[in-house]
């Protein structure tokens, strides 16, 4: 793993009798793409300001690039950057001139901002709205601009709280194309209530539940170690092919998944490796003419999800 | 420094465009009008009325009660209705009258939308607490500064065009614009104060106003109690408005230190308070 970007030790917060984040500890790897996911109310936002310090923290410590971060101590210059849930632009004043703002505060020249101004809105395909003010644009318009300001200055850490909620598909994809075509030595942070973009996106990912990390984990190791494969089929599993399935000497047991619609396959996995297992498992279903719309080898991030906030 | 600089510029213009802005220019500009048209209608008068050449009971007795008014001394009065012309001095008496309220209500923003909106979100990350606070400050002085530039040019162009001042009192009407800009500047501290303190626009208004209101009830109520508890009003940055106007360099320099000390002890406990809040 490469070496951290982001460390938090030990932090906790409290508003008043209301814990909202209790010793968490969690370091972000230099480069790539991290989640944060949790239920509502689980402490994502919390942390994000603690860790821009928006807000600080009861105890522990958090470090950006190696140095402390707490109120009125921000991270170095260029060092970080956050799409903030809920914060919002001026209302009167045009939405160019903030981002050119934005720019010079992080230290650009006026011509310099100005450019880079431009690059930020073409790069979320927004450059006509330079000159209009926030509340003539659609929520999503908002958000993107939001994600705009984001980037300037070419941050080495970028945080994102809800990236794409409130978006449509086409502007939600987009904005994932974007992020997979970051510099490498670009660390983004992400947190989504859509868990398949998470698991699309991240290389890695932190599960928090009621203001506690319960997992930190890299996708591949948090969707392997597989002993389970399952299956999306167009209608329920019958008997028969349920006792087919457990009468294979590599299945340990296949049940009909109803509140999923999977059927899902646990594995011996002393006879057979699951991603091994899967393979005989489409022979299997191809040879009796049974129709399923696709295999999973594993859990995957919201099974993980539901399985760990339990 | 730099980024001082930067978020002042920026303030200017984001004062200007706010609703709150436009609002401001708006009132002032009826206020102001209004006074600058009766002044021009009645400077005949007032210089008549207000002449000692005459040394008539009736223009002592005038004299007497403006200078009661303006808790200026009627022998200082008298010199400087000699040396000035009414409508200039009129205007600057009214001018110090209006301008806590003008002040309070055109500078109350400063912080407070920001914390509110958290678009000091997007700010926090690209400058320290200290330069956002003393940059919004910095264009708070300079967009009043700038609004009553824009009045007093206005106002001081149409009396020279009506008669009421010669071209040599021009000179007197940049003081007064230089003295109505720095008496703002207490008055932008205590706003930058109070919404640091709440973290809202509408609050933080009605706290500077409520604290003004206060200072001013309790010291004048207070007075006749014990008179002792008048020195409260020292609190206000209000306290020796009228001798801001004086000629008198002692009586000036007084008025002009009570500022400061207001502006500075305002400005450090409410840049205190702004680095150590959540946002």
């Amino acid at each position: 793993m490469a070496s951290a970007v982001l460390t938090v030790r030990g932090v906790s917060k409290a508003y008043g009798n209301i814990q909202a984040l209790t010793d968490v500890n969690l370091e972000v790897p230099s480069g790539g793409i991290f989640g944060i996911v949790g239920p509502n109310g689980a402490g994502k936002t919390t942390l994000f300001s603690i860790l821009c310090g928006f807000l600080g923290a009861d105890r522990g410590e958090v470090l950006v690039g190696g140095q402390a971060v707490r109120p009125n101590h921000p991270p170095p210059g260029g060092m970080l950057t956050i799409l903030p849930q809920d914060a919002k632009f001026l209302p009167s004043t045009p939405l160019g001139k903030q981002l050119k703002f934005y720019a010079e505060l992080a230290g650009m020249s006026a011509r310099d901002a100005e450019k880079e101004v431009h690059r930020v809105l073409e790069m979320v395909g927004l450059p006509e709205v330079y000159n209009r003010t926030g509340n003539t644009l659609s929520h999503g318009m908002y958000k993107r601009v939001g994600i705009a300001q984001a980037f300037i200055g070419n941050p080495r850490v970028i945080i994102l709280d809800e990236p794409t909620a409130g978006l449509d598909p086409h502007a939600a994809r987009e904005i994932h194309e974007q992020l997979r075509s970051m510099r490498a030595d670009q660390t983004v942070i992400v947190s989504s209530h859509n868990l398949s973009e998470i698991e699309d996106l991240c290389n890695a990912v932190a599960i928090l539940k009621q203001g506690s990390v319960v997992r930190v984990s890299t996708m591949d190791s948090l969707l392997q170690g597989a002993t389970e494969v399952s299956f999306r089929l167009p209608d329920p599993a019958a008997d028969d092919l349920l006792a087919a399935l457990n009468a294979l000497p590599y299945v340990a047991g296949a049940r009909w998944d109803k509140g999923a619609g999977r059927l899902r396959i646990d594995i011996d996995t002393s006879a057979l490796a699951a991603d091994e297992a899967g393979g005989e498992l489409v022979k299997f279903f191809v040879g009796r003419g049974v129709k399923f719309m696709d295999m999973q080898v594993g859990a995957n991030l919201e099974e993980r999800f539901i399985r760990e906030t339990r | 420094m730099r980024n001082i600089r930067i978020i002042a510029r920026f303030e200017v213009a984001r004062l200007a465009r706010s609703t709150g802005g436009v609002l401001f220019m708006a009132l002032a500009t009826i206020i102001y009008a209004y006074v600058a048209l009766k002044l021009v209608r009645w400077a005949a008068e007032v210089r008549e009325a207000t002449s000692l050449a005459g040394d008539d009971p009736a223009s002592k007795i005038l004299t007497g009660f403006v200078g009661w008014l303006v808790d200026i001394e009627p022998d200082a009065l008298a010199k400087m209705i000699g040396e000035h012309a009414p409508f200039a001095l009129v205007f600057f008496f009214v001018g110090l009258a209006v301008n806590p309220l003008l002040a309070i209500l055109g500078t109350a923003d400063q912080t407070g939308s920001d914390i509110q909106t958290r678009h000091i979100r997007y700010l926090l990350l690209r400058t320290d607490r200290a330069s956002l606070y003393w940059g919004k400050t910095l264009g708070a002085v300079f967009f009043y500064g700038v609004a009553m530039a824009v009045l007093c040019g206005l106002i001081g162009g149409a009396a020279l065009w009506g008669g009421a001042l010669g071209a040599g009192d021009l000179l007197y009407f940049g003081r007064i614009w230089l003295t109505l800009t720095l008496f703002a500047v207490p008055f932008i501290a205590l706003n930058g104060l109070t919404s640091a303190l709440t973290g809202h626009a509408g609050l933080g208004l009605v706290v500077t106003l409520a604290f003004y209101m206060v200072v001013w009830l309790i010291s004048a109520i207070g007075s006749w109690a014990a008179p002792a508890v008048a020195s409260i009003e020292y609190l206000s940055p209000s306290a020796l408005k009228f001798d801001l106007a004086s000629d008198e360099l002692v009586t000036l320099g007084k008025a002009v230190a009570h500022m400061a000390v207001v502006t500075v002890v305002a400005g450090l406990i409410g840049s205190t308070l702004f680095k150590r809040r959540d946002v």
